[in-house]
């Protein structure tokens, strides 16, 4: 992402149900932070629905659930429904965390786009969303006209 | 009109947010929103919240959602928070405090990066208080970064600025009550069920009564209420201060005053910035004033004699 | 000179005073220039300056007697003798000699006879104490049949809802097990009128055996998230339940402080010391405001320690927690018994240090852990954690391998044959004291926001581990940490297998079906009366514990009690400022 640019990638992120381990969340938000996104935490023992209508209140271009408990297979297919039920189709979500093997393949035909097993990199996460956004933005119509809010350096 | 303007004055969640967004990112699509949805603002009753970090303002404002709801309001929320100067991203948490409305219809949550802005407001707060004015919110809660005393752009935007304020915050208490208490409309004296509330209180109603000697603002005299938001006490009493303010703005014609002023520096801030960004691309095209703009940069002529010397050309 | 030894020569400040002239620091340098120089010239350090693993600080090549007399170093003043005022060599006049410590390892799962099962098991091999781990929806307060719990209830540990479920899990053979440390915090008046009650039930001589609440609401606002309350509340809910044990069952540990919570949340040990000790004094505040004496409350206080990977900063840690300790209660509190100045503690190897990949590694690590946890003072406890834990919930086999190490080192390593045998060391006793300059002055700024439930509501501490947590991960990423397995000596294709336990369902089934049968044959008009007593007591100031156990032995759920509470207290949220971002 270019540093400061005006139409920062905006991102929600949340944890579903009762488990509030929050390092990995608390790391995945400070790296997004640092390349330059607006992360919008909605907090701890969350519902798909509460998650679904923050997530569109702020009208975010991904959603991030963060999950190290078994209840994803549950909550994740609900949220992704919500989210096209509610109009929310053109929002990414991606999950990171505890995700077993076995589970992957259900939650993709679900509608994660991308899940992220402990241990991932964070540069992996934030490159990953920041190519997604610039192809995004390159696909919508044509650029708007930046406007220089200084003029370049020599 | 546009899909989304329609959309948007119907009361559309989607097409709301999805309104913000384009201002809030400087996209023409919001201007053109804006356009459509301006003859239909004007009804929401503003108010702007601030106080130092650490006052409970996002507590404060889930509470008064609250009773605002069961007034039968419908609520919207504009949280602010800073912007890194450095990369531009930001992390945005105020919402959490509110997440129990988070279903509810009637209220709509928008947390915002200052994204590079100072004075405690993004460069699109006040557009997106329109855009929620003209989706049938009757009020809009605009909570601040609310950082010290020069956070107060709000006073600008509101119709009605509330100070937060609470007890143990030590010395600089001092220095923002110096900035704010000129400003304030309502006191709210949040965690009032800590220890050295009644010192705070003392000291808040002194300076209030203080400041209500001067005359001027005779007709409307702050009030000082005390509230424990995080168990909902107070909030009552705190509406009612805001709804006595909104009708005392009404009955003096201040209301209606109050929004063209805020217009107009809407207005002038937007040719302020519009008039430099044309000037400087018309600047940079021709080699002589570009050479100027050059000298600024490596200090070889101070700041104003350039910018005079700019207008001068441009016969300004 | 060459730019690496000017490098790693000590400056002139760290000398001391005279030093630069002393015999000493003359042969010193000619080492440093005759010998070392050359050599490294050569062989430059594999890193350039070497930092410690947890603190980031800078390590020198070589400790002397000139690092002691730098810090000042005194043996009486910062040593003493084991048993003795400051407790540096430990606490135990004869360290390990006499006795060993208690062995335990964590355990909990499912509903109560599942528990019983797998801690009978436990106790067969060789076991004395077990710690109870509750599951989600228990430790948050909420009843198995919540909506928000789906999918929770008895995975992360035993479930509990009622009386009843309590007195099934604890049909064991009380005959053999010697204590019991129950970890369950927001809940807690709750949790301890059950055990009361439950152990009553079971027979159990009250006087005799030893129970240890967790009860360290404040260390989950924290870091670990299991919170019901606002900080302020929760402290109260927490100084209640230390009132009552203090009073009823003064042979009871009523608080125990899990900085083994901090560290995995990446405290560096100097913080992981000031936050705890903090903690600690916010505590004590709160019962001495209630009329105890610094004297009566302070040996009630239990401290449980994880060892990292960072051996030496780990031993050094341990040490300066038992001088800090003793420090703070004779000094701050005006404590005078020798029992108020003595810390105790669990110790454990820590978790975290482990890694999904090649696991058996795991088993190495952990006789590292423990080894150093027993050469800086394993204290009264230790407790293993299993080398597969993080794959999925403990195998018979790992509880097996779990036991055996801690074992080995008591018996086939000697290292515990001698008292405190690191003592002495120049970098041991310099490091123990930088650790505890640098604890006192964070402890200094902390007072300054106002004690630690101020440094909570403010987010202080959350936003400082935030810090640490984002600094660790982000040298590990880069390759600065190495980790073996995870950015070193990585296996190309190794599969990280993540297995996430996953209980029948039927548990769940049955765990609501019985909490809706315990419903439907109680007497609810009893029950609401009971309830609103709890509400009252809330609202007033009298102490929580009676009217809960009140109401648990009319089979007012665990749920509902929390419920009660809420009503009064309200709900925390921690906004991100809270959560640590």
């Amino acid at each position: 992402m270019t540093a400061k640019s005006s139409r920062p990638l905006r991102i929600l992120l949340a944890k579903l149900g009762l488990d509030t381990h929050t390092v990995g969340i608390t790391v995945v938000a400070h790296a997004l932070r640092e390349a330059g996104m607006e992360v919008i935490f909605a907090g701890l023992k969350q519902t798909p629905e509460m998650v679904v209508s923050a997530a569109i209140q702020e009208d975010v271009d991904v959603i991030g659930i963060s999950s190290l408990s078994a209840g994803h297979t549950r909550s994740l297919p609900r949220l992704a429904r919500l989210l096209r039920e509610q109009g929310g189709a053109d929002k990414l979500l991606i999950v990171g965390g505890v995700i077993p093997e076995e589970d992957q393949p259900l939650l993709e035909a679900a509608g994660v786009a991308r899940i992220f097993t402990m241990g991932t990199d964070t540069r992996e996460i934030a490159r990953y969303l920041n190519d997604w956004w610039l192809a995004r933005l390159a696909r919508a119509e044509p650029a708007t006209r930046t406007e220089p809010s200084a003029p370049p350096r020599q | 009109m546009t899909d989304i303007g329609c959309a948007l004055l119907a009361g559309q969640v989607a097409a709301g947010a999805r309104a913000i967004r384009w201002l809030d990112d400087q996209d023409p699509r919001g201007r053109e929103v804006l356009r459509e949805i301006f003859p239909h603002t004007g009804r929401a009753h503003l108010v702007g919240i601030t106080g130092p970090p650490g006052a409970g303002k996002s507590t404060l404002v889930d509470a008064l959602i609250g009773e605002q709801r069961a007034r039968g309001r419908r609520v919207g929320v504009i949280a602010v928070d800073p912007s890194s100067p450095f990369t531009g991203g930001a992390i945005l948490g105020d919402r959490v405090r509110m997440q129990r409305h988070a279903l509810d219809e009637g209220v709509f949550v928008r947390s915002m990066g200052t994204r590079g802005q100072a004075g405690g407001l993004s460069r699109s707060t006040y557009d997106a208080c329109l855009v929620l004015d003209a989706m049938g919110y009757d009020v809009v809660l605009v909570e601040t970064v609310g950082v010290g005393q020069d956070e107060i752009d709000i006073v600008s935007l509101a119709h009605t600025t509330v100070i937060v304020m609470v007890p143990g915050l030590g010395d600089e208490v001092q220095a923002i009550k110096a900035g704010l208490l000129e400003v304030g409309d309502v006191f709210l004296l949040n965690k009032a069920d800590r220890d050295g509330v009644e010192q705070v209180g003392r000291e808040l109603e002194l300076m209030l009564h203080l400041r209500g000697q001067d005359g001027e603002a005779a007709a409307w005299r702050p009030p000082l209420l005390r509230m424990v938001a995080t168990r909902g006490e107070g909030t009552g009493a705190a509406v009612d201060a805001l709804e006595a303010h909104a009708a005392h703005l009404r009955a003096s014609g201040q209301y209606q005053r109050q929004a063209g002023l805020r217009s107009y520096h809407q207005f002038t801030a937007t040719l302020r910035e519009a008039a430099t960004r044309r000037l400087l691309e018309r600047a940079l095209r021709h080699s002589a004033t570009a050479a100027l703009v050059a000298d600024v940069h490596d200090l070889k002529v101070d700041p104003y004699s350039a910018a005079e010397a700019l207008l001068a050309q441009t016969e300004l | 000179m060459s730019t690496i030894s000017k490098l790693v020569t000590p400056t002139p400040e760290t000398a001391p005073g005279d030093g630069a002239t002393s015999p000493l620091a003359q042969a010193r340098a000619s080492w440093e220039r005759e010998t070392r120089a050359p050599y490294v010239a050569a062989n430059p350090d594999r890193e350039t300056p070497p930092r410690s693993q947890a603190l980031r600080w800078p390590v020198e090549p070589l400790y002397t007697p000139a690092d002691l007399d730098a810090v000042g170093f005194d043996y009486l003043k910062d040593l003493g003798f084991p048993g003795q005022y400051p407790f540096t060599r430990g606490t135990n006049p004869n360290g390990h000699r006499s006795k060993l410590w208690t062995m335990t390892q964590v355990t909990g799962f499912g509903r109560g006879e599942d528990w019983s099962k797998r801690a009978r098991f436990m106790l067969e091999q060789g076991l004395q104490g077990l710690i109870l781990e509750y599951d989600l929806p228990t430790t948050n307060g909420y009843d198995s049949d919540d909506p928000l719990v789906e999918g929770e209830v008895g995975r992360a540990g035993l479930a509990i809802d009622s009386l009843q479920d309590l007195k099934r899990a604890l049909d064991l053979p009380f005959e053999r097990l010697r204590y019991l440390m129950s970890v369950c915090n927001a809940p807690q008046p709750v949790n301890l009128a059950m055990l009361i009650a439950a152990l009553e039930d079971k027979g159990v001589d009250l006087s005799k055996f030893g129970l240890t609440i967790v009860n360290g609401i404040l260390i989950e606002y924290t870091c670990v998230g299991r919170y019901i309350y606002p900080p302020v509340h929760g402290l109260r809910v927490a100084t209640d339940c230390m009132e009552y044990i203090i009073r009823h069952h003064p042979n009871w540990a009523p608080i125990s402080i899990i900085s083994a919570q901090l560290q995995p949340a990446k405290a560096t040990p100097v913080q992981e010391l000031a936050f705890s000790l903090t903690i600690a004094m916010a505590y004590i505040d709160a019962l001495l405001a209630r009329g105890f004496g610094i004297d009566e409350v302070a040996p009630y206080f239990h401290f449980v320690i994880n060892v990292d990977m960072d051996f030496f900063e780990g031993i050094c840690k341990l040490r300066a927690f038992r001088k800090m300790w003793a420090r703070l209660m004779k000094e701050r509190y005006g404590a005078t018994t020798p029992e108020a100045m003595r810390i105790r503690t669990l110790t454990s190897p820590t978790t975290t240090a482990l890694t999904l990949q090649q696991p058996l590694n795991n088993i190495g690590r952990l006789a590292i852990m423990a080894t150093a946890c027993a050469l800086g003072g394993a204290g009264e406890t230790m407790s293993t954690p299993l080398h597969d834990e993080a794959h999925s919930l403990p195998a018979e086999q790992a509880i097996r391998v779990g036991a055996a190490i801690q074992h080995l080192v008591a018996h086939e390593t000697g290292v515990v044959d001698t008292i405190d045998p690191l003592a002495g060391s120049y970098y041991v006793e310099s490091l123990t004291r930088r650790i505890e300059d640098a604890a006192t002055e964070e402890i200094a700024r902390i007072d300054k926001l106002g004690g630690a439930l101020k440094a909570i509501e403010t987010g202080y501490f959350q936003r400082a581990l935030g810090r640490e947590q984002y600094e660790r991960n982000r040298e590990i990423e880069q390759g600065r940490r190495k980790w073996v397995g995870v950015n070193h000596l990585v296996l190309p294709d190794e599969k990280r297998e993540i297995k996430i336990f996953r209980l029948d369902e039927r548990v769940e089934i049955e765990q609501i079906a019985r909490l809706r049968e315990l419903r439907a044959h109680r007497d609810e008009a009893q029950v609401a009366r009971l309830l609103e007593a709890v509400r009252e007591a809330a609202r007033g100031g009298a102490n929580l514990v009676p009217p809960c156990m009140a109401a648990v032995r009319a089979d007012a759920t665990h749920g509902e009690l929390c419920n009660a509470m809420r009503d009064v207290f309200g709900v925390h949220k921690p906004d991100s400022q809270l959560a640590g971002m």
